[in-house]
């Protein structure tokens, strides 16, 4: 029989899950805008194509390994290995560093090839998504702190 | 201790509670927060709507009211006819948002869910209280737009572009529309934060024997309303942040090819049928959101007064669910006029038909429960009944609207109006007069008072078919909805009677709901006290002590040994058996 205490503590990372499926609600959201008014500009011949600088790409590939690595950064540190725990902590925080980087390039790649904002819709949807990831990239920074502060400790 | 410290320990004792009341953490005191912010909002939306109706039934007629209220709307009484649309949006966003949404599902869950689950709190009491907050934060700023120099949001509570989406396009576009992003912001995040804290109680919480096959329907009704909410709200948020944008950074989602007062604007690209589909995604579960927590509400009150079991208990359960996943393929039976592949539209136009189906499973079971039933016609269940009478009626009538043939006739007309005002507005309400009147007991101590909780029912009730009814008739003869003035068109002539005694009757209604307020307060303070299981229900939360504690229970949790349904099953010896009672004693 699980105590209520326990109930609780399950509870609170149910709470996580939900939260995480909110925000997929909302990607979800704005992706399907994205498809339905591509359909509808390529019917009147008025999309226009951006080619995405590869570093979008290099981007993308360090967003996945540096979750690879704070995700195990957060096992190990369950495990109690906190030498560890915070090596690979540093090196979240350093291909986060390089991450910004490349995005700051991919930002100068867009405004050269005078992708604005307030452009055609093509361009807006990709700055939308750029908006919402670096809302993301601070939140994630915060726990990145979050986790260092408790490995220190 | 001489006197003068001892007074100053029991004012310090006073204002400490008042601060414990208002910061509380307490789901009970969150519950009754809820309701009463919402009972303000409803009676703001209510003397809008009484405005407004003033306004379609003497045209041209200056009222001193309009000129007492908003001076600046209403030159010499005659009420701006931009301003008449602010009122229409007002008062749907509030109606449908705040009271409906928020108040109901907001009340209700976080009254019920712990007692019934036998919890002691939600599972996070912290995000249970900033979801509060941020709900009354969201309603205030909505009341704010009132004191905006060009007024309130005036596109409709479906805000569609463009007028939503060019500032200047008219008066409420302007700030206005932008105090309504942002309440509606606020309120997106407030009813997240308590839809996630709602289906994380019910799904982790739940006390030892209590399955989810044991759970009363209104947890059910509750669960899923949350888990809809979680869903379509933030598909809402996508679509308000794209709108945001295109009002003030220059992005052309929803707009295309425009001219504002003769002059031709740069967007280009974007289309306002995007919007349409964003909005309605949301739209319509917003719907059921409203409208299943009353459909639960109901299921306790019909069985408890009946003394039968809930008649098809599962398959109840079963077109919740169904309803609640069909709620999102059904969206489009909203657009069918708006240009939609007609190929989309009979895709849409089948959807919309299968849902109707568990509507009106739900509907005969209510019905086979009342049947032969030992009836108690307390006020609750006086409501319940005229909940399941609404629900039939302005239920028909959407099957009329899902035929996309018929719809491209019917749509924006008052037929529209009549199905929707019958169907959520009246039974929605209805579903929360019942939960109050039935409940009242559990929040306050007190029972309200029966007779006049009757005569509340009665005159709303008639009026309600009485002020609804006969918009069918006009919308089918082509009344357009949201008009400013028909008397401006000699084609409804025919109705200029008939839209003041409709006006009339609406005053009237307003007038009795200050009945049911009265009963409120008064019943607060004076009412007959009640006792810990006024209506010999089965369902946990009659087996708290009566007076509020923390942590719900004084000692151990209840166990549970059965479902909530068990009336006058001739094996006990009283018509009823608690849930938390085992058969071996
Ligand atoms: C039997 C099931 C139902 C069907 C088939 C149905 C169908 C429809 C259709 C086709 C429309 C669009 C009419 C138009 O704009 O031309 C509509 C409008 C509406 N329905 Fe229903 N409906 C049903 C039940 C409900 C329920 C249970 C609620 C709420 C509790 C509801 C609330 C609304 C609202 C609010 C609108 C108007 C939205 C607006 O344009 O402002 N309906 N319904
Ligand atoms: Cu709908």
């Amino acid at each position: 029989m699980k105590s209520y205490n326990d109930k609780n503590i399950i509870a609170v990372k149910f709470i996580v899950w939900l939260f995480i499926l909110s925000s997929v609600m909302l990607f979800a959201g704005i992706t399907s805008a994205y498809i339905v008014n591509r359909i509808g500009l390529l019917n009147a011949n008025k999309w226009i194509y951006i080619q995405l600088p590869n570093v979008f790409i290099c981007s993308n590939i360090l967003l996945i390994i540096s979750s690879i690595t704070i995700y195990y950064a957060n096992y190990l540190f369950n495990e109690y290995k906190y030498l560890y725990s915070k090596t690979l902590l540093i090196i979240t925080f350093f291909i986060g560093i390089f991450f910004l980087i490349l995005q700051l390039n991919g930002l100068k790649y867009l405004i050269n090839n005078n992708i604005y904002l307030s452009g055609n819709v093509a361009g807006s949807y990709i700055y939308n998504i750029y908006y919402t990831w670096s809302t993301c990239y601070i939140w994630s920074f915060r726990y990145l702190l979050l986790l260092f502060f408790y490995t220190t400790k | 201790m001489d006197r003068q410290t001892d007074n100053i320990l029991s004012n310090n004792k006073f204002n400490m509670k008042i601060l414990k009341y208002i910061f509380s953490r307490d789901h009970k005191i969150i519950a009754k927060q809820f309701l009463i912010t919402a009972m303000f909002m409803g009676f703001i939306g209510l003397f809008i709507s009484v405005l407004f109706r003033l306004q379609l039934a003497y045209p041209n007629r200056p009222f001193y009211i309009f000129k007492l209220f908003f001076n600046k709307f209403a030159n010499d009484g005659y009420l701006d006819p931009s301003f008449y649309l602010s009122l229409v949006t007002i008062h749907g966003t509030i109606m449908i948002f705040f009271v409906l949404t928020g108040g109901l599902s907001g009340t209700f869950s976080n009254l019920l869910i712990p007692l019934q689950i036998g919890a002691r709190d939600m599972a996070s009491p912290f995000l249970n209280m900033l979801s509060y907050w941020l709900f009354l934060l969201s309603s205030l700023t909505m009341l704010y737009s009132f004191f905006v120099i060009t007024g309130p949001a005036s596109a409709g509570w479906t805000i569609y572009p463009p007028l939503s989406a060019l500032p200047k396009a008219i008066n409420g576009s302007g700030t206005g529309q932008t105090v309504w992003l942002i309440s509606m912001s606020i309120f997106i995040i407030s009813s997240l934060i308590g839809n996630i804290n709602y289906i994380t109680t019910i799904m982790n919480m739940r006390t030892q024997g209590l399955t989810m096959y044991r759970l009363p329907i209104i947890i059910w009704a509750l669960l899923l309303t949350a888990i809809l909410g979680l869903l379509s709200f933030p598909v809402l948020m996508a679509a308000v942040i794209l709108l945001i944008l295109d009002r003030g950074f220059g992005t052309s989602f929803y707009l295309s090819d425009i001219f504002l007062a003769g002059e031709y604007l740069h967007y280009d690209g974007g289309s306002p049928i995007l919007f349409q589909h964003l909005f309605w995604f949301l739209g319509h579960p917003e719907v059921y959101i409203v409208i299943l927590p009353a459909l639960g509400i109901s299921s306790e009150i019909l069985s408890i007064n009946c003394r039968k079991p809930l008649f098809g208990y599962h398959t109840m359960i079963y077109s919740l669910i169904a309803i609640a996943g069909l709620s999102f393929f059904v969206w489009a039976h909203h657009m069918f006029i708006s240009g939609i592949n007609p190929l989309i539209g009979s895709v849409f136009t089948i959807t919309t038909l299968i849902i109707a189906v568990p509507s009106a499973i739900k509907v005969f079971n209510y019905i086979a429960t009342i049947w032969r039933g030992n009836i108690k016609f307390t006020t609750p269940m006086l409501f319940t009944i005229g909940l399941i009478s609404f629900f039939i009626t302005g239920g028909l009538t959407g099957i009329y609207l899902g035929n996309a043939i018929l719809d491209i006739n019917l749509n924006d007309t008052y037929f529209v109006v009549a199905h929707f005002h019958i169907v959520m507005g009246s039974a929605a309400i209805f579903g929360m007069f019942a939960g109050i009147y039935h409940w009242y007991p559990k929040l306050f101590q007190k029972m309200m008072n029966e007779k006049l909780g009757h005569i509340h029912f009665w005159i709303t009730y008639i009026s309600i078919y009485l002020i609804f009814f006969p918009m069918h008739f006009m919308g089918i003869n082509g009344m357009p909805r949201r008009y400013y003035d028909f008397n401006a068109f000699g084609m409804f002539n025919i109705f200029i009677n008939m839209n003041k005694f409709i006006t009339i009757i609406s005053i009237i209604s307003g007038f009795a709901q200050l009945i049911f307020l009265y009963n409120f307060t008064y019943s607060m303070f004076k009412g007959k006290d009640s006792s810990k299981n006024p209506w010999k229900a089965n369902t946990l939360e009659w087996t708290t002590p009566i007076e509020h504690i923390h942590g719900n229970w004084e000692n151990d949790l209840p166990v549970v040994y059965r479902w909530p349904y068990e009336y006058s099953n001739p094996k006990y010896q009283d018509d009823y058996m608690p849930q938390n009672i085992s058969d071996k004693h």
